[in-house]
């Protein structure tokens, strides 16, 4: 059994390279930026950061060697993202949303779409080159799998004009990272997701195209103004008549839209995990110090009352089970081509929802000082609020994830444990999407355990 | 041309140390490069990316490296482990590196270093050999000039930043000297000790990170050429310094309590 937590040589590097970038470049604008009453202008202030980030590899350091990315592994991701989020979570979310909209590139698409995008991704002479993901929609993103035809599900239609070659890509999207570009005419290559066959369910009817900024039909408005992880910049994108040409659906994608969301956020769970981490990680250390240091108006710092050590020592440990935890997620998606529905989920839900305890902790242990604006904790807890409801929302579309896979016949239980591939299925979709009604290939359907007679 | 560059590695130079015993103790804390020794790698990389440095090596009948390139070899004693220094060397920029490793476990003075680090650089032949002017741990700022006595070449020491003078070729150097600045021109071979200067150290990219795996990393075993006399006979801790102080009383007697540690913190830098 090989487990082994060692930093290889590479990663002890990449984690010594992302701290100083984190620190000397990205922190010295995080305060300014979080408190900028306008989001649009906060996120302006990050772009030199990004520049930097994009020099040195890491706003595409996922792209494989080949089309000029450093082809890092997901474990290596993880090193990188605890550091840059343990400065500021909203700059890591800019950066995670490059890969949830190139990897169903990376995973579906053509060779040919692969070295025209790729490329041109990782070699902006400008060093600004930023992706969105564009997936989430006003009316709701969760029941993307529902098995109704439109306008169940998905909202945003791109209907085929054959005579021209074209998609026309119509409706409204919200929440999508990155969307508004550096000038709010789009990001470079905005990835959709929307229903390329209106007569389908979500199971079959949706696919994933490229629209490049500046395409006719693409309007940015309304910047959303949120609680935190404000140096990242979420807006309200509206598609009217918006063409594309028909090589711009992502090969493999066409009717598996749904796999290409599922697997996208797969692939940023333990990301989004390990983000958590850095947050609650920079808690702690603050409330490690204000112990060592504040007296409470005692003789001694309070770290020597028996309270402060058990509350230190209980966030320690909740903090290091969750980092674990989004490691060895990210190391199953390693080993596995990013098949790891399961171990994605769990890393992303679990690291979440805990930070929000650990901060809490933290706060408890600060006192009402936590509560202002002088100390970090009061944006930390505000950026942790996120964790739970982002990236595919722990409730609606993670949870509800784990259940279509858990429900399914051929789920094995011990299959993370043992490193064994569990290949998600479309059957393992659309669970919970109609209460109610059983979705074919789940167990249970047409048979029912009696309970046991109780013998007297 | 061919510039080598000395490398230490040090414990993090925020790092509280333990005194156990004779042995400085740094748990728990990351091994970094020399910050001095990170300047001179800087300058050198900057040296090869002026273009400057291309021409073919002046150093009669040395290897000075393949005309029309400018290779950069780091060169470090391991008397201690200095894997995590050549690696971030090599991940930012240098082409290879040459660990001399002791064969005994000899306490290294700086003069031993210095002449072994010297017998090594015979065989590479350097143009140029860059180090820092002290090592954040110890202090001692003797290893470069015992390396240019021991190879009997010129020394210019406290170089913030260094360009390459056609024809000559000499080494132009800016050096300080207390609150001046002195410009200096040197010619090769020779070794430039540096100081902190307006180059900061860069930041290997993910790539470079990546890549250095695949550079050369040549071992030779060495040995001092003799027994040091030198013997540590106590170690102690520097006493604790807190970030934070609470002043308490009136108003009065806390302004005088504050006006008594700035004095004293005046006093200590005096």
């Amino acid at each position: 059994m090989a487990i082994d937590f060692t930093l290889t040589k590479e990663q002890k590097e990449l984690q010594k390279m992302a701290r100083d970038f984190a620190q000397k470049v990205l922190k010295p604008i995080v305060k300014e930026a979080d408190a900028c009453p306008d989001p649009w202008k906060g996120f302006l202030m990050t772009k030199k950061a990004y520049e930097k980030a994009y020099e040195l590899g890491l706003a595409y350091a996922f792209v494989p060697k080949e089309y000029g990315g450093a082809g890092v592994s997901n474990v290596d991701t993880q090193i990188a993202v605890e550091e840059i989020c343990a400065v500021d979570p909203g700059f890591g979310c800019t950066l995670l949303v490059n890969g949830l909209g190139l990897m169903p590139l990376i995973w579906w698409g053509s060779e040919e779409q692969k070295k025209k995008w790729l490329t041109k991704a990782t070699s902006d002479p400008d060093k600004d080159f930023i992706v969105s993901w564009v997936v989430s929609e006003p009316e709701g993103t969760a029941n993307f799998d529902h098995p109704g035809k439109h306008p169940c599900g998905m909202q945003v239609t791109a209907d085929y004009d054959k005579s021209r070659g074209e998609y026309v890509i119509n409706g409204r999207k919200m929440w999508n990272s990155n969307a508004t570009g550096w000038d709010q005419k789009g990001a470079d290559i905005n990835v959709v997701v929307a229903r390329t066959d209106r007569s389908k369910g979500g199971k079959e009817g949706l696919s994933v195209l490229i629209v490049p900024r500046g395409t006719k039909g693409l309007r940015v408005e309304g910047i959303l103004n949120k609680l935190g992880h404000r140096l990242t910049v979420q807006p309200r994108i509206i598609f009217e008549n918006c063409r594309v040409p028909a090589e711009n659906l992502i090969a493999g994608t066409e009717g598996n839209g749904d796999l290409a969301i599922t697997k996208a956020f797969t692939w940023s769970g333990p990301v989004a995990g390990i983000a958590a981490v850095g947050v609650m990680r920079s808690a702690f250390e603050t409330s490690l110090s204000w112990a060592k240091e504040y007296a409470a108006g005692g003789s001694q710092p309070i770290i020597h009352h028996q309270n402060v050590g058990y509350l230190l020592a209980d966030m320690k440990m909740r903090i290091e089970a969750g980092r674990y935890l989004s490691w060895r997620a990210a190391h199953y998606l390693d080993q596995h081509d990013s098949e790891g529905m399961e171990a994605g989920a769990l890393s992303k839900i679990y690291c979440g929802e805990l930070s929000i305890e650990v901060i809490n902790d933290a706060m408890r242990l600060m006192g009402i000082n936590s509560y202002i604006k002088d100390y970090p904790l009061e944006k930390h807890m505000r950026d942790a609020l996120c964790f739970p409801i982002y990236d595919a929302g722990n409730m609606g579309m993670q949870r509800r994830r784990l259940h279509g896979i858990m429900a399914h016949e051929s789920y094995n239980p011990m299959a993370l444990a043992q490193n064994l591939r569990q290949q998600f299925v479309k059957a393992m979709h659309g669970i919970d999407a109609d209460p109610g009604h059983a979705v074919a290939g789940v167990t249970g359907k047409g048979k029912r355990r009696e309970c046991a007679s109780v013998s007297s | 041309m061919r510039i080598c560059v000395l490398l230490k590695q040090v414990p993090d130079t925020s790092a509280r140390l333990q005194a156990v015993g004779l042995e400085p103790l740094f748990g728990g804390c990351l091994p970094v490069v020399n910050p001095y020794d990170e300047f001179a790698l800087e300058a050198a990389l900057r040296l090869r990316e002026s273009g400057a440095a291309v021409h073919p090596s002046p150093v009669p009948g040395g290897p000075g490296g393949p005309e029309g390139s400018c290779e950069i070899v780091l060169v470090t004693l391991c008397a201690a482990p200095v894997e995590e220094a050549v690696f971030h060397g090599l991940a930012m920029g240098a082409d290879r590196a040459v660990v001399a490793e002791p064969s005994s476990g000899a306490r290294w003075t700086p003069l031993e270093t210095g002449r072994v680090l010297a017998e090594v650089l015979k065989t590479l032949g350097p143009d140029l050999v860059f180090c820092g002017e002290k090592a954040a741990d110890d202090e001692a700022a003797q290893v470069g000039p015992i390396v240019a006595e021991a190879l009997g070449v010129a020394q210019v020491c406290g170089v913030e930043s260094a360009a390459l003078e056609l024809p000559g070729p000499a080494l132009r150097a800016r050096c300080r000297r207390g609150n001046s600045f002195h410009e200096v021109s040197c010619g090769l071979p020779c070794v430039a000790t540096f100081l902190r200067g307006p180059a900061l150290p860069r930041y290997p990219s993910m790539a470079d990170i990546f890549s250095a795996k695949e550079k050369p990393v040549h071992r030779i075993p060495v040995s001092p050429a003799r027994v040091s006399a030198l013997r540590r006979v106590s170690l102690t801790a520097p006493p604790e310094e807190r970030g934070r102080k609470m002043i308490r009383g009136g108003a009065r007697e806390a302004a005088q309590a504050l006006l008594d540690l700035i004095d004293r913190s005046v006093d200590c830098r005096a």
